[in-house]
């Protein structure tokens, strides 16, 4: 059995993660977008 | 239970398990899936992880994966948030009962199968994997052939369940029964609980063929009822021990690398041509399960 503050950790660390990396993501298309402003953003990069 | 196997402490191994979460990305990006159904699979068979941690891991390890997709597809617009919210309460729910029912098959040993032991949560996980593996695979390679890129879906046989309260789908533009929508929340929460997927792999082709969304929309919706589903699986599993973190995160760096080109890779082919490779990719994965589960009843 594990403890409740590793518990915590499992879901914190993971979607801290999920964030940074969808932020980045963010911030790379918008540059992309500011020099190659006729391509398509919509593609999906991420889903489930 | 370590999920660490003693041959696993070099670090050839974790670089491995990384080139794994990569190559699992890449398909991710690709399909437009968080890769749990190949993931669980690969670390199980390939990597010696046992099945009940394989399954808690790649759970805690869809948090990540599943949080970044949500808030790009925010920030797109793309999905059918109401399915989401429907979704929510019965994804906990059954989430939650499918982590603690793995957590029992995980405690009752093995089973003797026609003279051979194997550990009863492999068992009944590798049944339930091909059996869900293999119908989906079916219907992807079905409609890659039947239907061309562009062609529209017509309605799902699910909107056809006319159990009030019914509720209008702005973005599906369907009309759907509340309780079907919630009793699938509960049934996805629940796989993603026992077996560790329930999102492209089954939900993507449930919105599809069921209802009858378009793939982008598709590809949007029940992203937040996953992440929830996950989380609340997560948060089971690791209580019983069957998360491992390092793993998780390892895997997590990989897959977020992979997607990036993944999604590159897909932007350039086909939308039939795509899901008939998924397709294919699904089916091969089902295989890879039955011949484990074979080779460990020592039928081959």
């Amino acid at each position: 059995m594990r403890t409740i503050s590793y518990a915590i950790a499992c879901i914190v660390l993971p979607a801290l993660w999920g964030l940074a990396a969808a932020w980045i993501y963010d911030r790379i298309a918008a540059r992309r977008a500011r020099h190659m402003p006729d391509e398509d953003d919509s593609a999906d990069m991420y889903h489930i | 239970m370590s999920a660490v196997p003693d041959f696993a402490l070099h670090p050839v191994w974790w670089l491995a398990l990384g080139l794994a979460g990569l190559g699992v990305g890449i398909v991710g990006g690709m399909f437009g899936v968080g890769g749990n159904f190949l993931l669980i699979p690969i670390l199980n068979v390939g990597f010696g992880v046992p099945i009940s941690i394989a399954v808690g891991t790649s759970l805690c390890q869809i948090i990540g994966t599943g949080v970044a997709a949500l808030m790009r597809h925010q920030r797109l617009r793309q999905g059918e948030i109401k399915i989401d919210w429907i979704m929510l309460l019965g994804g906990l729910m059954g989430a939650s009962a499918g982590a603690n029912l793995l957590g029992t098959l995980a405690t009752r040993g093995s089973l003797d199968i026609a003279g051979h032991s194997i550990p009863t949560a492999k068992f009944v996980l590798a049944v339930i994997y091909v059996v869900l593996l293999s119908v989906v695979a079916f219907w992807m390679i079905r409609d890659a052939r039947m239907r061309p890129a562009g062609a529209p879906l017509t309605s799902g046989p699910l909107t056809r369940i006319a159990l009030p309260p019914m509720t209008w789908l702005p973005a599906a533009e369907r009309r759907m029964s509340v309780p079907v929508i919630a009793w699938l929340g509960l049934l996805l929460g629940f796989l993603s609980g026992l077996v560790g997927m329930g999102g492209g792999v089954l939900l993507m082709p449930i919105l599809i063929f069921g209802i009858g969304v378009r793939v982008r929309m598709a590809a949007g919706t029940g992203i937040l009822a996953l992440v929830v589903s996950a989380v609340a699986g997560t948060w089971a599993h690791a209580r019983l021990g069957h998360v491992d973190l390092r793993i998780a995160m390892m895997l997590l760096i990989g897959s977020t690398l992979g997607a990036a080109v993944g999604a590159t890779i897909t932007s350039r082919m086909d939308g039939q041509r795509l899901r008939g490779l998924f397709g294919w990719l699904v089916l091969i994965t089902a295989c890879a399960v039955l011949w484990d589960l074979l080779r460990t009843l020592r039928v081959l």
